[in-house]
């Protein structure tokens, strides 16, 4: 599938929004912050399962705020499930069903980065078409901060 | 309004590429030419800078709402172990 960006496309996963407006972690904070700025240089992207974990963790009050928040056109929100051949492609690989969805994800979008605080989880994968990176990581050696 | 006189020097090709627009028409002149794209490109900046901070006080205002939910007390590999668990109920429901 051709990229329909010139710019890298980035997708972020759920714990950078849960340790980014949560948490205390000082890089995935900056990160969730900078996002403004940093979507005039890189295309980020959520999928469904990402949505859908971020918001099964919060009360259920701030819900809609938050998916607002997601969809406010900063970051790019595809709520199309994944393909089951795509999903097998990855369990094959020996990820968990649920990791797997996220790499298929990855996959489909043709991204650039994946961007995770427990990127060891995608360690095993043999198919490597994207690179796997923590907050730290993406902000040192990618935006160079 | 007070105008300043400035000299600039361009690549020739982009020079000529920019007399052609004048002379189609769509500028009355150099000058008009080179006022309209500057005024786009701080109104462009300016749209930039605002959706920036836009976004700074929806992620402050989101954290301030957060802060005192369950997740916030929990420890970073408490929250990963959590979101292990989300992340299978959520397959679950969707490709189960």
């Amino acid at each position: 599938m051709m990229k329909n960006t010139d710019k890298p496309i980035v997708i972020l996963d759920t714990n950078e929004f849960v340790f980014g407006l949560i948490g205390n972690q000082e890089y995935p904070i900056f990160l969730i912050q900078g996002l403004g700025k940093l979507s005039e240089n890189f295309d980020f992207r959520v999928s469904r399962q990402i949505v859908k974990e971020i918001l099964g963790n919060i009360p259920k009050n701030y819900q809609g705020k938050l998916f607002n928040f997601i969809n406010s056109g900063i970051i790019k929100y595809d709520d199309k499930l994944i393909d089951k051949n795509l999903l097998v492609k990855y369990k094959n690989c020996g990820l968990k069903k649920g990791d797997a969805v996220i790499a298929a994800f990855a996959d489909r979008e043709n991204a650039d980065f994946l961007i995770s605080e427990n990127r060891h989880f995608l360690n095993e994968l043999k198919i490597i078409k994207f690179k796997i990176l923590n907050a730290e990581q993406f902000l040192k050696e990618v935006i160079k901060i | 309004m007070e105008f300043r006189k400035v000299n600039i020097t361009l690549p020739v090709q982009l020079f000529e590429k920019s007399k052609q627009l004048v002379e189609k028409g769509f500028y009355s002149n150099f000058s008009d030419l080179v006022r309209s794209t500057l005024r786009k490109e701080l109104k462009g900046e300016q749209q930039l800078a605002s959706k920036e901070d836009e976004w700074q006080r929806l992620v402050k205002e989101i954290r301030a709402d957060l802060q005192n939910t369950e997740l916030a007390k929990m420890s970073k590999e408490q929250i990963i172990k959590r979101l292990r668990k989300t992340r299978e109920k959520v397959y679950d429901e969707e490709y189960g």
